[in-house]
């Protein structure tokens, strides 16, 4: 019998059974009872009367109960009982053969293992739905300009309350953005990060509020100073004390009413952790233009709208605002709020997820060529099996049960290995992957396990079952000897399968890890060793900035504001700290998306305007004299700023070299003027370009004003110093104190550790890529070892004569690893094809490396082939030790 | 399942398909058939017939429809599928081999 027809009538039988059991009860009884009745009227035909005729029957057929038994018990229901005893006679076999169990139990724990750690974090950060009702319907909104370079500009809040009332797309539209709060209550200062939004945002999220209420519409109107708490924030500063709810809180010295405090499980969709949740209120200069981009707006779709459909409809809202003010922007775009949660992370996932599936292929090879080698071993057996009447399909059955169970204990040791390694990432705890909270050894992981162990377990199982349930009868009495057949073809085939799989691994991670190198010696424009940041947001009550600095000037008051006041008396009191190198304060560090940043419309005095909506934007910044020198920025030409560029002199400006190109291209741009909020501004200096935006972008056009003629409230002071970075700390949280004790700091950190954060994401995927090559060359050198060494074996006899008639050593290990060198060339090959095809997909992820770099994958090739040979060695040294004697005297 | 049943089984699934290979049967009617294909050597009952024709069913050598007997009765008819058509010849073949040699066998020893 075919096994295919076995397995498929097998299948059908069983779902026959299970569906249709009563009826098929049915169809035997009447079946028996007609043979029953054919019987009687035979007997009565050959003239018996009809009661002795069926007395006579049933006294011969014995109980027709009994045949009913009988014969229900060989229907498909049986194989249950035929698999227990398979596992019985597997778990047997497992036991009688330790070694190879152990080995490829731990082969597989290791693959498996990988997988359902990979697998779960798959599971969480990219197949989770977000934690809120329907979230495939949530999406976010951007504003955008692609002739001017702008893929997703944060909304105007005009545009976005004129697409509120407009679209007809979404069920609710919110709008939110950060703000900070210094909150000034019993215990220390504290500045919390606030979430600032349209309370619609709650009914777009489908949440409410955990303890008392969320804040409602007519509040968000008004304006009310209320707030809803995270729980977080409840717990920690109100100790989760029902009563906090009513209570008033002091705000940038402004008392706000407590409302609510969000339940313990919510988060907001972005990933960003906050403390606070505001009514969103904007200013008086936002309901007048469209020229501050600021906001996030997140929407719920209606229950049929796609994503084309929705951009479509806002789209012609945005096209007939723009040309009533061509400071919006003529398009938007619109994507699900989990595809832009877990864009970044991706790729990085995939990718990983790939390989490992590699790590896992090569482990069933492995298995598959123990099972292989076995399988000679145990021809012998499964031939008698076969002689005593088991069918193909039966012992097929069998040997399946045995690698299916082998993977099924793999597995289990699996779960082990994946709790290991995602106890690892937890420690890691890598900062750019989204939702890590979401990772877990869950139902979905386990049924992901239990799914990959059957697969795993028939996948290595099938080639070794067939080829040993091919029985013949005269193998029976045969002893085996030594040929060249299907199996050793099976055995050669998987080894160059590992090596190429291997390969590859090497390969991806070789470029990850150049690329990884190559991020780390990467010129950021600036030398962040030795400098430590910190916030200090000043509450704008009681230190405002000059009021007219957005508006074009009128009289310029002479005068000082009080940030700037109180920023110089911080960095001079902190210079005059021993050990203390320089001090200076910016609005926006360069990679830390903590700070004011934005953009503006570059506009040249003397030069023609470009159209609105068409001009280069340049990125807006403002910096106190020393921060480019305690950054050790490069001062390209120009000067730096002084003291004395205050408000009762000259307004200036600082560009960076890349806008200097873009406008200038080859002119001296010291002395020209730029307009910045109406006001023209000398430039006078040109410094070095920084990578503001991330490793992997390139540095955008900057304009930089003097703090003291430009003021936000909220800065990043940088101190350089050679001193101990929780030193320097103490020494700024004091220096604030001293000034002002009311005033938080907070965010204190080594530059050098939020550069670390930012390369976080292609370290995390480097380590592990690199951790499953090694692993997969590991597997791999097993594989060609274990290969390598059953041929010796098995042509000991053939080595034995060689060497009896002159053939020496060195050319028996020669002919081996010759023989090894073959099948690892085979597998160099298409691991090199492969690897070509392959790492393309990878391009996404590699900064300053090609994916097709020559000199990595040369360099992976070598280490393959190295190993691989190194391991066919010791198996060749054995050859060439063989003791002719030893080996021939049987004969 | 007893060791004995199985050395049984093959000799008794070939007889079943080899009484089937004219037409469709019955129970009773492959029974009969049995006994004269061999002379009156098998004499199969039916705690022998119907697990064994159960079990040719599963595995899809057989397969039956319900029809009407020459004594008018409702009775099932076996009939053989492609299958086990296939399966007949492999078994034959297979039997002939054997028979061969355990010929072979007991002429030397004997």
């Amino acid at each position: 019998m075919t096994p295919r027809g076995s397995v498929l009538s097998w299948l059908a039988s069983l779902i026959r059974n299970l569906f249709r059991g009563g009826c098929r009860d049915a169809e035997l009884r009447s079946d028996i009872d007609t043979y029953v009745d054919m019987l009687v009227d035979e007997k009565i035909a050959a003239g018996l009367a009809p009661d002795a005729a069926r007395r006579s029957t049933l006294m011969e057929i014995g109980s027709v109960d009994h045949i009913k038994d009988d014969t229900r018990r060989v229907r498909a229901g049986a194989l249950l009982a035929e698999l227990g005893s398979d596992t019985r006679y597997a778990l047997r076999m497992m036991r009688r053969d330790w070694t190879f169990s152990t080995v490829a139990i731990v082969t597989l724990a290791l693959g498996i293992g990988a997988n359902a750690a990979i697998f779960s974090i798959i599971n969480g950060v990219l197949l989770n739905p977000l934690p809120y009702p329907r979230a495939d319907r949530l999406v976010l909104v951007w504003e955008r300009n692609l002739a001017i370079g702008k893929e997703r500009d944060p909304v105007a809040p005009l545009n976005y309350q004129d697409w509120r009332s407009q679209s007809t797309v979404f069920d609710e539209l919110g709008a939110y953005r950060f703000r900070e709060f210094a909150l000034n209550d019993a215990g220390d200062p504290e500045q919390l990060r606030a979430l600032s939004l349209s309370s619609s945002v709650f009914g777009v999220l489908g949440v409410s509020a955990g303890a008392g209420r969320v804040f409602t519409e007519d509040e968000e109107r008004r304006g009310d100073r209320v707030v809803v708490l995270t729980h977080a924030l409840w717990q920690r500063r109100f100790g989760g004390s029902p009563s906090a709810i009513g209570r008033s809180v002091s705000l940038n010295g402004a008392a706000f009413t407590i409302v609510g405090v969000m339940p313990a499980t919510f988060a907001f969709p972005d990933g960003n952790a906050v403390d606070v949740y505001s009514p969103l209120v904007f200013t008086a200069d936002e309901l007048t233009g469209r020229r501050s981009h600021t906001l996030s707006v997140i929407g719920r779709l209606k229950p049929d709208v796609t994503l084309d459909t929705a951009t479509a409809d806002v789209r012609t809202i945005a096209q007939r605002i723009f040309p009533t003010d061509r400071a919006s922007n003529p398009d938007v775009t619109i994507a699900g709020a989990h595809d832009v949660l877990v864009e970044d992370a991706r790729l990085g996932l995939i990718v990983l997820f790939g390989s490992v599936g590699f790590v896992l292929l090569i482990a069933c090879a492995n298995v598959a060529s123990l099972l292989l080698v076995r399988g000679s071993v145990r021809r012998r057996e499964v031939t008698l099996r076969a002689a005593l009447g088991a069918g193909r399909g039966r012992l097929l059955r069998q040997l399946l049960t045995e690698s299916v169970l082998l993977a099924i204990v793999g597995a289990a040791a699996g779960v082990g290995v994946a709790r290991g390694l995602l106890m690892i990432l937890a420690r890691i705890n890598p900062p750019n992957l989204p939702r890590v909270d979401q990772i877990a050894i869950d139902g979905p992981v386990l049924l992901f396990i239990t799914g990959a162990a059957v697969l795993t377990g028939v996948g290595f199982g099938i080639i070794p079952a067939l080829q040993a349930a091919t029985p013949r009868l005269s193998d029976a009495t045969r002893v085996a000897t030594p040929t060249y057949t299907a199996a050793s073809r099976g055995r050669f085939g998987l080894v160059t399968g590992e090596v190429a799989l291997a390969l590859m691994l090497a390969a991806g991670a070789g470029l990850m890890i150049r690329s990884f190198v190559k991020l780390q010696e990467l010129n950021l424009g600036f030398a962040p060793a030795g400098v430590v940041s910190a916030q200090v947001l000043l509450p704008p009550a009681r230190y405002p900035p000059a009021a007219a600095q957005f508006r074009p000037p009128t009289a310029t008051p002479a005068q000082d504001t009080k940030p700037f006041i109180f920023f110089n008396q911080l960095e001079t009191r902190l210079q005059a700290t021993v050990g203390i190198e320089s001090v200076g304060a910016v609005s926006a560090l360069p990679l830390n998306p903590v700070g004011t940043d934005y953009d503006l419309p570059v506009i040249v005095e003397g030069k023609p305007r470009a159209r609105p909506g068409e001009e280069l934007q340049a990125d807006f910044r403002v910096a106190t004299v020393s921060y480019f020198r305690t950054m050790r920025m490069p001062l390209i030409a120009g000067r730096e700023f002084t003291e004395f560029d205050g408000p009762g002199t000259t307004a200036v400006v600082i560009i960076n070299d890349t806008l200097a190109q873009q406008i200038f291209s080859g002119e001296d741009p010291i002395g020209r003027r730029l307009i910045l909020y109406g006001r023209p501004r000398e430039i006078v200096g040109v410094v070095g370009s920084v990578r503001h935006h991330g490793f992997m972008r390139n540095p955008r056009p900057e304009m930089v004003l003097p703090y003291r003629q430009f003021q936000f409230t909220g800065m990043t002071l940088v101190v350089r110093s050679a001193i101990e970075p929780s030193v320097v700390a103490e020494a700024i949280r004091g220096a604030v104190q001293s000034l002002d004790p009311q005033q938080p700091v907070y965010r204190v950190r080594a530059v050098d550790e939020l550069l670390a954060d930012s390369v976080a994401q292609p370290r995390f995927t480097a380590m592990l890529l690199g951790g499953f090559a090694v692993l997969a060359l590991v597997l791999a050198v097993v594989g060609v070892y274990g290969v390598m060494s059953y041929t010796v074996g098995q042509r000991a006899r053939e080595i034995a004569v060689r060497i009896t008639l002159g053939a020496r050593r060195s050319e028996v290990a020669r002919m081996i690893v010759g023989q090894a060198a073959v099948y690892v060339v085979a597998g160099v090959s298409i691991g090199l094809a492969g690897a070509l095809a392959g790492t393309r997909l990878m391009t996404g992820l590699l900064f300053g490396v090609a994916a097709t770099d020559p000199a990595t994958l040369l360099s992976a090739a070598a280490v393959v082939i190295v190993t691989a040979l190194a391991a066919s060695s010791i198996p060749a040294i054995r050859a060439a030790r063989t003791m002719p004697v030893a080996v021939l005297r049987p004969e | 399942m007893e060791p004995r049943t199985d050395l049984l089984r093959g000799t008794l699934d070939l007889l079943i398909l080899r009484s089937l290979t004219a037409a469709p049967l019955h129970g009773l009617g492959i029974a009969r058939r049995i006994a004269q294909m061999t002379q009156g050597s098998f004499d199969i009952k039916a705690g022998s017939l119907f697990p064994a024709l159960y079990r040719l069913e599963e595995r899809g050598l057989l397969a039956a429809e319900w029809g009407e007997s020459d004594t008018q009765r409702q009775a099932k008819f076996y009939r053989l599928t492609r299958l086990g058509r296939k399966q007949m010849q492999v078994e034959e073949a297979n039997w002939r081999r054997v028979a061969i040699a355990m010929e072979h066998a007991l002429g030397s020893t004997s």
